[in-house]
């Protein structure tokens, strides 16, 4: 996710941030800790739309490093950077930076740059794309950056308390950050041929000062092992600047969205069986535009491991972004005066060649109001080390 | 004439395969039983007892701390026998699945897995000199330990 400040041109700079890290880990040092990783190279072909040609290609996926070391009985950081392609060289991504502090098994608070703890998905997997068992996020979960519609980060305070209970698990955790803003081309917006909006998460600082809160309740029933229900959501005002939707002359353009967003997940995940489901409801509020429901996106996936090495999976997604609603329009997702709706269906195989390296074929169906229905089929190997 | 022979060449190598049978049939019994396991703690942490759950939870990472005591679980390195026998028996997963446990845990919410060591005698001396140190060895490993007290016994 590149956003601001976070961003730095891919340069040897970078590189010798990564080699002081793994130098630091290496034995002899007075402090070593570990140097973890994800990567992936991802082959692809997508029939043509209405919007795009056809193409196929192989390309290098995220490669995510990742540091967590104990400072001492109660603090702890975690610190991770990408190494993506946005099309041309490749960036540097601080992606997350937190410091915490434990008070005893149940409470810690953490500071600095998380993952929003919003549903399931975004906190289990996020840059990790060996640890999904699909190739892929749900499109509608994509990083801010890549058309994403939800704040999949927040830079403040997480609050973060479990309890074991006689009915099991209880997990409540809760965020206070920096509130997101949309900015890009307007003329773009407009015409609606190239997103080239951006949800921001204001990473690099609040230049609205309008903060947004998070939270999420998770419960692991004793008497159902591998059951998890959650329910999150989160508060706060998107502020959409540098961008003129109006420019057709159809929708008046808010500066302000009161956004409450509201997440159910539900998650079964024994030794073979997979099943993982969550249900998103954006209600975006605008004192300028008015007349619009709710917009709405849910997946469900399933997946079972035979033999630990090979596992069939399925998913179904789908976004429904109804017509003229601010938001949705703001970060290029839809047009003014259209609802858009989009579903996804995916069937694979994941092939687990070691417990670091898996292989994953897919095969996709994409129906769009936007962009018409193709296909598209998909290999990934993923490692991490 | 010959067949004679070849018979009581045969006869005269019985007592010696009926024993050698007998060596390779005990020895088998011996590796299929397993050893009794012990959970060890450092003898001044403020714990007596500990139930299986509860040391499962120390090595998934769940439970950290023993009043402001700081806990430190110390394993072994990859496929060491009594790593895996611990895993199996007390935490009932594979070896490979409890390292993914740990590659989640960790880019998830941070944290540092077990520390690793080689030997039982280096599980004995981290765990002596870690105020919450806790580790695990087989009962007959346990002949000169210092400063720790067992906690769990984990039957044959």
């Amino acid at each position: 996710m590149r956003t601001g400040m976070w961003r730095a041109g891919m340069a040897p700079l970078a590189w010798a941030a990564v080699l002081a890290a793994a130098l630091a880990a290496a034995p002899g040092s007075a402090r070593a800790f570990e140097l973890n990783g994800f990567g992936d190279v991802t082959c692809s072909d997508t029939e043509a739309n209405n919007n795009a040609p056809s193409n196929n290609g192989c390309a290098l996926g995220q490669l995510a490093f990742y540091l967590a070391e104990q400072l001492s009985d109660h603090l702890d950081v975690l610190a991770e950077y990408v190494i993506e392609s946005p099309g041309e060289g490749f960036v540097v991504d601080l992606e997350r930076l937190q410091i915490g502090y434990a008070f005893n098994n149940n409470h810690k608070i953490r500071a600095g740059r998380f993952h929003n703890l919003l549903g399931y998905w975004n906190l289990a997997y996020h840059h990790g794309a060996h640890l999904q068992t699909t190739i892929g996020r749900p499109f509608f979960l994509e990083f801010e950056d890549e058309n994403g519609v939800i704040p999949v980060h927040m830079v403040g305070l997480w609050w973060d308390s479990r309890f074991n209970t006689s009915a099991g698990r209880v997990s409540l955790g809760m965020m206070a950050g920096n509130g997101a803003s949309i900015t890009g081309d307007p003329t773009a917006v407009a015409v609606g041929t190239v997103n080239t909006t951006e949800l921001n998460p204001d990473s690099a600082g609040d230049h609205d000062n309008d903060k947004a809160v998070s939270a999420r309740l998770a419960i692991h029933p004793a008497a159902v092992p591998g059951l998890g229900v959650g329910v999150s959501g989160q508060v706060g005002k998107v502020n959409i600047t540098d961008i003129d939707i109006n420019a057709d002359g159809t929708v008046d353009p808010p500066d302000q969205i009161d956004q409450t967003l509201g997440v159910l997940d539900l998650e079964y995940i024994t030794d073979a069986l997979e099943v993982l489901a969550e249900y998103y409801v954006w209600m975006n509020d605008s004192a300028r535009v008015s007349g619009y429901d709710d917009s709405s996106a849910y997946y469900v996936q399933a997946g079972y491991q035979f033999a630990h090495k090979v596992t069939p999976y399925a998913r179904y997604e789908s976004l429904d972004a109804k017509a003229n609603d601010p938001y949705f329009i703001a970060v290029g997702m839809t047009l003014p005066g259209q609802e858009r709706q989009k579903s996804i269906t995916t069937v694979g195989v994941r092939y687990d060649i070691h417990y670091r390296a898996a292989l994953k074929f897919e095969l996709r169906a994409v129906d769009d109001d936007l962009d018409g229905s193709y296909n598209e089929a998909g290999v990934q190997w993923s490692f991490s080390f | 004439m010959k067949r004679q022979c070849h018979t009581t060449r045969i006869a005269a190598l019985a007592p010696w395969l009926a024993a050698v049978t007998l060596v390779l049939l005990l020895s088998t019994v011996g590796q299929a039983r397993a050893e009794e396991m012990v959970v060890i703690v450092n003898a001044n942490a403020p714990v007596q007892s500990l139930t299986p759950k509860e040391v499962k939870e120390i090595f998934l990472g769940e439970t950290a701390f023993w009043g402001d005591v700081k806990i430190v679980p110390v394993g072994y390195v990859d496929g060491a026998k009594v790593q895996n026998d611990f895993l199996n028996r007390v935490l009932h997963v594979t070896e490979n699945v409890y390292k993914t446990y740990w590659i989640k845990r960790i880019f998830r919410e941070g944290g540092t897995p077990p520390r690793q060591v080689g030997t039982a005698a280096d599980a004995l001396a981290a765990v002596a000199r870690t105020p919450g140190g806790i580790g695990f060895v087989y009962a007959s490993q346990m002949d000169g330990a210092g400063e720790v007290r067992a906690v769990l016994r984990v039957p044959d």
